[in-house]
């Protein structure tokens, strides 16, 4: 993806978090005596399952609520829920695969220069926000497109946002507000 | 309007507090003008007990009448707002002492959240995230403070003017704080500082500047010592010692790097014992010194690298065409590693990650047809069920 035309950044997916819901209620123990890949929690009520392709991990709730992680597209994310649907209804539920929604997506991206977080931190309040003593990155939100962007001062920044393309967008309107606070070598 | 006494006529009347009653008091004669109300709810006990706490925190860091007025009437305003009317009373008591944070910072005054955390003896993560969650739901900007900023506050824990101790062992404040900054601004320069605890970065940047002003005579005294030389709080010699000791290995060293291009030293080694007597030429000397290192340094790793390859090309030998693939010897950087042609490295690079399990990309719309086979491979058979069931249970009777 390209944010200008002279340069190219690589915007790497590491994780996409997807929900569904199966309209039935759904026995764990069951799911944890049946599933061969599966972690049974009753202190806190669910069951951890865990795909070996999409690599996924999904969190399943008695109510039919069930939360998908380790995705690295939309589509695998997608594909991830509907095999575990699926392996749910082999088990023996009564599944309907339904209201399915990528919730969150988080990106990594290296700027090919270092930032200078205070000066970033300046230019852009009160939209960033930087406490050294808590946290080494300065958090950017952009409202609009309902977006966080973490700036490292190493030029490493992470972007979560609800979708893919909102990902996109957030890394190209932020890089013209890092490029102005880059740190040239001395 | 002005109040005064109906028994003596002083105007010098002032607020006090009598269990839960608040009243108008004459200064002069003791007489009780008005009462002003009585607090008859829990929220007003609790609320008037926290404008006690507020003014009480600010009369021990000395803050002037204004900034303590500012701070409570802004933790008036927090203490009202929906999100933190309902909380626990010790959220209630951070939110105090993060309003004076705030005040705080507004005036120019850093102090840091690990001081606002001790005097409220909590942590100052959890004064973190209060103060967060107060200037986003009050709507208010802050500004952001540099580490910097808060080393002169940490400077003044430690008694080592002159008249505190003995001579030989003093340093006037300025000089000290000066040749810390100095130390500091040289750290985060080299990525010692970025993603570091402030304290123990504190506590070794200000060791180094003593000894470094006095070398001859402040050499053998420890870190401890040190600290009880200066009298500095217990907190900060127990705690975080390990990682104070880190943290000067690793200052030692950029400097030692940086000493050892200095020109006029002829063949002299350059180790951590000995180069405090060079602090004041690498400070003042500091830009050309790092420029002139790592320019050395990459000098140096060019000619390794072509060494090595015409030793391959000896041997017909190939690089391994993806260099993240090379071997990390005793904690080192591979040779074709990009961070080795930087002498200076963030933490995050210098350590060796755990290889992640690249996977092939699998070329996925979400509406594949999904075979039974993949999915009976999740799935145990009914003997595969009672022998798990049997086994549990036996586990559970061991």
């Amino acid at each position: 993806m390209e944010p200008s035309n002279d340069v190219a950044l690589d915007i790497i997916i590491t994780n996409v978090v997807s929900v569904f819901r199966t309209r039935c209620h759904l026995n764990l123990r069951t799911i944890g005596l049946e599933g061969t890949n599966v972690i049974y929690k009753p202190e806190v009520g669910k069951v951890l399952m865990k795909l070996r392709k999409p690599r996924i991990t999904a969190s399943i709730w008695s109510s039919g609520k069930i939360i998908c992680t380790g995705a690295t597209s939309e589509e695998e994310a997608k594909l991830g829920a509907r095999r575990l649907a699926r392996c749910l209804q082999k088990i023996g539920f009564k599944v309907r695969f339904s209201d399915f929604k990528v919730v969150n997506v988080l990106a990594v991206c290296s700027m090919p220069f270092q930032i200078r977080l205070i000066e970033f931190t300046k230019n852009n309040r009160p939209i960033a926000s930087y406490e050294p003593e808590l946290h080494p990155a300065a958090t950017y939100r952009i409202k609009t497109l309902r977006s966080t962007v973490q700036v490292f001062s190493t030029g490493n920044i992470t972007v979560t946002g609800p979708n893919v393309q909102s990902v996109a967008s957030a890394v190209e309107q932020i890089y013209p507000l890092l490029s102005e606070c880059q740190k040239t070598p001395s | 309007m002005e109040i005064r006494c109906a028994q003596c006529g002083s105007s010098r009347v002032l607020e006090d507090e009598l269990y839960s009653e608040r009243q108008k008091v004459c200064e002069d004669c003791g007489a009780v003008v008005c009462e002003v109300h009585l607090t008859t709810t829990l929220t007003e006990e609790t609320q008037s007990r926290g404008f006690s706490r507020v003014r009480e925190l600010c009369a021990i860091l000395r803050l002037s009448g204004s900034m303590e007025s500012q701070a409570v009437s802004l933790y008036e305003r927090a203490y009202n707002h929906p999100n933190f009317l309902h909380v626990t009373i010790n959220k209630k008591r951070t939110l105090g002492g993060s309003c004076i944070l705030y005040v705080c910072r507004q005036n120019n005054w850093p102090i840091s959240m690990e001081t606002i955390g001790n005097l409220l003896s909590g942590d100052s993560c959890t004064v973190g995230e209060v103060y967060q969650e107060m200037i986003k739901s009050l709507n208010i900007e802050t500004n952001t403070v540099a580490v910097t900023d808060l080393l002169e506050s940490f400077c003044s824990d430690f008694k080592l003017a002159p008249g505190q101790v003995d001579e030989v062992l003093s340093e006037a404040p300025q000089t000290l704080f000066d040749r810390s900054s100095a130390l500091l601004e040289l750290a985060a320069e080299t990525w010692i500082l970025t993603g570091r605890q402030l304290t123990p970065m504190f506590s070794a940047v200000l060791y180094t500047a003593w000894q470094s002003l006095n070398p001859m005579a402040r050499m053998k005294y420890s870190f401890v010592k040190f600290c009880q030389i200066a009298k500095a709080p217990h907190r900060l010699c127990s705690k975080s010692k390990k990682t104070v000791h880190k943290r000067l290995t690793e200052l030692l060293e950029v400097l030692c790097k940086l000493g050892r291009e200095l020109p006029w030293l002829r063949g002299e080694l350059v180790m951590p014992l000995n180069v405090h007597k060079l602090v004041d030429c690498i400070l003042k000397n500091q830009k050309v010194l790092l420029f002139t290192a790592m320019k050395n340094y990459e000098q140096k790793i060019q000619e390794e690298l072509e060494e090595r390859q015409s030793d391959e090309d000896a041997c017909d030998e190939k690089h391994p065409e993806n260099p993240s693939e090379e071997e990390w010897k005793d904690g080192e950087l591979p040779l074709h590693h990009w961070g080795k042609k930087h002498l200076f490295l963030p933490p995050c690079v210098k350590c060796q990650k755990r290889k992640r399990v690249e996977e092939l990309p699998i070329e996925v719309n979400g509406d594949e047809e999904i075979s039974d086979g993949e999915i009976e491979s999740y799935l145990r058979t009914d003997d595969e069920v009672g022998v798990f069931v049997k086994a549990k249970k036996e586990l559970k009777l061991l």
